[in-house]
């Protein structure tokens, strides 16, 4: 429990290092994650996750979007897994497609879990040219009681992704960071806590700076 | 640490469940912190309580020059095991071999994970082992060999007990946590 302190701290740093950028947004973002495993070491993902901002430059509340997706996924090793899928995206006035393909490796450590994900995705929108985005995450889960996340333990998690994407004749880079604090409830069910923070358009403009309070529920089947 | 171990082969299949908890060296029975002190590694040990379906045990984890060392006590803080990591060229050669061979003989296609070497018997026997004292008879070594492997098109983590000459003894198979929150 003593590692809660230094993580209070990061949480935090990371809410006043979004609050102190000019152009920022902060809101809400949570996430419904269901996965049920098939024979043959396939397994089917399936999430909602919606968005609602509060904030942006004073308090402003508004609705931006709910994704949908379902991915399905195959084991080619035992740490290492395919996986491909579809997103809908749907906004107050449009709705969009993507296609979803990623590559996840994930090791095993004494007191911690470290992932690597290697991802693509393209999004299609009526007369809008194709998105193309290739992304990379590194996650670490570390556990705050034990060697690993047992039932009725709290976890730390730390995302660092980084995503190159292009459009027509436009590219973009985005920075991501998330810091969660999360719970095993069951072997099969977890819930996180946390902070994920956005930057992109630092490259041709002035950056953007995005701050979402997340709550992420995961449930395995 | 929850690890699920289903016993395989021909003994009836059985769950194991064993929870780690990180417990405070005051809370350990002297016994076991007696045998620790014995073995006076001089770097930082971690202790851990076990708690599996049929008993409860004490842990101690230290690793001392690059080598990974981990003792294993009952509830009462009498000494079960002291494990220790090794590389496939630290085991005896003829020993890897027959290991090996036994391990191609069950699976199309393996890797080995991790090695380590059980020294249990009698206390005073594996003390004077590891400390490098005039041998004690009693002292008993097995090898404890994690590997990665498909089988019947999943792929799985195994822990493999094999005898001091490298003859098969049983195995369990691990039951992974999830790993979706890191996935997606």
């Amino acid at each position: 429990m003593k590692r809660f302190f230094p993580i209070s701290i990061l949480l935090l740093t990371l809410a006043f290092a979004g609050m102190s950028q000019n152009t920022v947004q902060m809101g809400l973002l949570p996430s419904l994650n269901v996965s049920k495993k098939l024979p043959k070491d396939w397994s089917l993902h399936a999430k909602a996750e919606s968005r609602q901002q509060l904030y942006r430059g004073d308090f402003d509340y508004a609705y931006l979007n709910t994704d949908m997706s379902l991915i399905a996924g195959s084991k080619i090793s035992l740490n290492t897994s395919l996986a491909a899928g579809y997103l809908v995206r749907v906004e107050p006035d449009a709705v969009s497609h993507r296609a979803i393909q990623q590559l996840t490796i994930v090791n095993r450590y004494a007191g911690f879990r470290l992932s690597h994900r290697f991802s693509a995705d393209q999004t299609f929108q009526r007369d809008e040219a194709t998105e193309f985005r290739f992304r990379y995450r590194i996650s670490s889960e570390f556990a705050l009681q034990g060697q690993s996340v047992d039932p009725g333990e709290y976890f730390f998690k730390l995302n660092n992704e980084y995503l190159y994407s292009i459009q027509g004749k436009a590219d973009d880079v985005e920075i991501r960071l998330g810091a969660f604090v999360g719970y095993s409830l069951k072997p099969e069910t977890k819930i996180e806590l946390g902070i994920d923070y956005r930057v992109d358009s630092f490259i041709n403009s002035s950056s953007r700076h995005r701050l979402w309070f997340a709550v992420n529920f995961y449930q395995n089947f | 640490m929850l690890v699920v171990f289903f016993v395989m082969g021909s003994v009836a299949a059985q769950n194991k469940y064993e929870k780690e908890v990180r417990v405070s060296e005051s809370e350990v029975p002297p016994n076991a912190r007696n045998f620790v002190e014995k073995l006076n590694l001089g770097s930082k040990i971690k202790w851990y309580q076990e708690f599996g379906t049929d008993k409860i045990s004490f842990e101690a984890k230290t690793k001392k020059d690059e080598t990974r060392y981990s003792m294993e006590f009952s509830g009462e803080g009498l000494f079960e095991d002291v494990e220790i990591g090794a590389k496939p060229h630290d085991v005896p050669q003829e020993v890897m071999k027959k290991m090996r061979d036994y391990l191609n003989d069950t699976f199309h296609k393996y890797a080995i994970d991790k090695i380590q070497v059980q020294y249990s018997g009698s206390e005073e026997a594996v003390l004077a082992f590891l400390k490098k004292e005039p041998a004690i008879s009693g002292l008993v070594i097995h090898y404890e060999v994690v590997v990665s492997a498909k089988e019947d098109g999943n792929y799985s983590l195994f822990e493999f007990l094999f005898d001091a000459g490298g003859g098969f003894i049983q195995r369990y198979k691990i039951v992974l946590q999830n790993t979706e929150n890191l996935e997606y």
